[in-house]
């Protein structure tokens, strides 16, 4: 009888990818090939699963706000503690104006573009002093530099209404006035508008993802000196994946702004900056899409522990803990790989036995 | 003139918060010189010292109760210390990256926060300083509370005691060369897991103390840690992670600009220490003292 030798073993472990049962697969390859498509598809679809729209653009906004930040994470490998600064600045940049100056409904959506903005603003402004330097330092700083904005806004309560946030801001309207306007009041119809943005705001980070500059982040983020060497402007690039960043962060919290009514001073909590770290770690940190099911991973655990328990440090201290502690590749990764080794072992040994009958057969013929 | 002493006592009262930033910041160096980690918890053992402090001083309602307390205190948040460095912290150190210790001290930090609230309830509490040192000196230019000057005196021994204990002493020696470079240390034989859980828990005793130090300055809640952490991260971005010196040199300096904003606009002292930090960087991205090589013990 013939003996099954390392190499027939390892051979077949190319194989793992057409050992996914048929359908899966499919999508999985599908959703690997088309990502934004996927994204879009699954808030889209959402709704068939129940009518909870002002969650779904919770949702949405810190998929979004998690995809922003690993342009600069996962891109770059640039590790922040402050990118709620950006968020803030994005939702306050889009209420002060909306709340301050008296505008029309249907030009209310502009007030994204403050947003986005200001938040952009910030962004090079934190980035120039925080890329001075690098590493743990970086983080370090950015935590300070969004503190500095989280008690301006603060005390500059005429402006920012303090303590109190800002109030009152309108639902926008799209059209134009006594001809043809669409309005955007409820949460179902703000929802699909948000989907709508968001959907623009993927592309934008898709190109970005697999543009030359993207890759040139990728090669700062596996080499900086490498980088340095081949002739890359590294630290132009750097601030640029972190303007980008904000950016984006910036939009996610316009949507915010736009969703609550209402901006507060948690939007520039470093807690958020916690948060939206933990949601990268959680999705798997180098792939496009995994931040986003980091987010909506992160929010389904919380709120499921934090019926349990009157604290809501208690269930998030243990989520953070355990997660690093127990799926060091973010629960997506480490689920994918252990799968992925089930499935492959389970074929294998199916395929052994196969063998083993075939050869008994062969024997007894 | 009123203005002099005004400043004089500012100073002064910057002298004492300084001292109180540079053990937390040396805190913070030792541990992450040796075992890499930046300790986002660190805040949370200087809150819990305070309030197992302040538990203490009531059963024992003596006037020594708060040097009493000076001596339990380091000694039950150390044990905290290696219950957390055992069982959460040890896992990480074989693991590279910055996300992974950054966000589990983070958990453990809000941990610490729910047990404190569990525990001692949301409710903002006060300590008093202890009776014999509730007096006012006279100081010449200034009148300047005794209790203050006592802390200042006994951040000093601490930190006089943490330079002996590195430069001095053979575990001291250990933990210099650890901090340059493990592997070697490791190869010579030494158990580098009991070098981590001593420097770990060091760091975290001397947050305790200086928590209960602080506490008849400050008001006392639960999360008050983090406003304390914030402003150590600045001083460790100022005088850098791998410098004893620069640990006691750029919290003095910070703890004296926040204090002296006070003299110019008290609504601005929150915001101050974080422009100085952005200034500092502009002028000085290399740090206090930049790279110095040498170790911690320095």
């Amino acid at each position: 009888m013939r003996s099954y030798t390392k190499e027939d073993l390892s051979s077949r472990q190319n194989t793992k990818e057409d050992n996914y049962p048929e359908v899966i697969g499919k999508v999985a390859r599908a959703a690997n090939r088309h990502p934004v498509l996927a994204i879009l598809l699954v808030f889209l679809s959402l709704p068939l699963y129940s009518f909870n729209f002002t969650l779904f653009t919770f949702l949405l906004v810190f998929a979004l706000f998690a995809m922003a930040y690993n342009i600069s994470v996962g891109q770059t490998g640039i590790v922040t503690f402050g990118h709620a600064a950006f968020f803030g600045l994005g939702a306050y940049g889009t209420a002060i104006p909306l709340v301050h100056l008296d505008i029309p409904p249907h030009l209310a959506f502009a007030a994204i573009l403050s947003g986005v903005g200001l938040a952009a603003l910030g962004g090079a402004i934190m980035g120039y002093i925080a890329l001075q330097r690098r590493g743990v330092y970086l983080a370090l700083i950015t935590l300070g530099l969004a503190q500095l904005l989280f008690f301006v806004f603060f005390q500059w309560s005429s402006v920012t209404g303090g303590d109190d946030g800002l109030y009152g801001i309108p639902k926008p309207t799209l059209g134009i006035p006594e001809l043809f306007v669409i309005e955007f009041g409820s949460p179902a119809r703000y929802y699909f508008l948000s989907i709508a943005v968001f959907g623009i705001a993927l592309l934008g980070m898709y190109k970005l993802y697999h543009s030359n500059m993207g890759r040139a982040f990728m090669a700062i983020r596996e080499n900086e000196q490498r980088a340095r060497y081949l002739g890359y402007n590294v630290n132009r690039l750097m601030l640029a994946s972190f303007v980008l960043s904000a950016t984006f962060s910036g939009l996610a919290g316009s949507i915010y702004a736009f969703h609550l009514s209402f901006v507060g001073l948690s939007t520039l909590h470093w807690i958020i900056s916690g948060e939206v770290n933990f949601f990268v770690i959680l999705g798997g940190i180098h792939t496009f899409v995994g931040p986003a099911i980091g987010a909506g991973l992160y929010f389904v655990i919380r709120d499921n522990l934090s019926d349990l328990v009157s604290y809501w440090q208690l269930p998030v201290g243990l989520i953070f803990i355990g997660i690093v502690l127990y799926f060091p590749d973010g629960l997506i990764g480490t689920i994918r790989s252990k799968l992925e080794r089930e499935i492959t072992l389970k074929s294998h040994s199916q395929r052994i036995i196969e063998q083993i009958n075939d050869q008994n057969q062969e024997e007894e013929n | 003139m009123v203005a002099t002493e005004a400043i004089a006592t500012q100073l002064l009262n910057g002298i004492v918060y300084g001292s109180i930033l540079s053990m937390i910041a040396m805190g913070l160096s030792i541990i992450f010189g040796l075992l890499g980690i930046i300790n986002f918890a660190h805040g949370a053992f200087y809150a819990l010292g305070i309030y197992v402090g302040l538990t203490m001083i009531n059963a024992i309602a003596s006037p020594f109760a708060f040097f009493l307390a000076l001596l339990v205190v380091p000694v039950v948040i150390g044990i905290a210390g290696v219950g957390v460095e055992r069982t959460i912290i040890q896992p990480l150190y074989d693991r590279d990256g910055l996300l992974a210790p950054l966000l589990l001290t983070f958990g453990l930090m809000l941990v610490i926060h729910a047990v404190i609230i569990f525990i001692w309830g949301e409710t903002g509490r006060s300590m008093a300083a202890p009776e014999m040192l509730a007096i006012t000196l006279d100081l010449g230019i200034t009148n300047f509370p005794a209790y203050r000057l006592f802390v200042a005196i006994f951040m000093l021994l601490v930190g006089g005691l943490v330079w002996v204990f590195l430069n001095k002493t053979e575990l001291g020696m250990i933990v210099r060369a650890a901090t340059e470079n493990r592997t070697i240390v490791k190869v010579l034989g030494i158990n580098i897991n009991r070098i981590y859980t001593i420097v770990f828990v060091i760091g975290t005793a001397i947050a305790g103390l200086a928590g209960l130090l602080h506490a008849p300055m400050i008001n006392i809640y639960p999360e008050m840690g983090t406003e304390i952490l914030i402003i150590s991260f600045v001083v460790v971005v100022i005088g850098g992670l791998n410098s004893f010196k620069g640990s006691i040199v750029a919290g003095i300096l910070v703890g004296v600009v926040s204090s002296l904003s006070f003299l110019v606009w008290p609504a601005l002292t929150n915001i101050i220490i974080f422009v100085f930090m952005a200034v500092f960087l502009l002028l000085r991205p290399q740090g206090l003292f930049g790279q110095e090589v040498g170790g911690i013990g320095h």
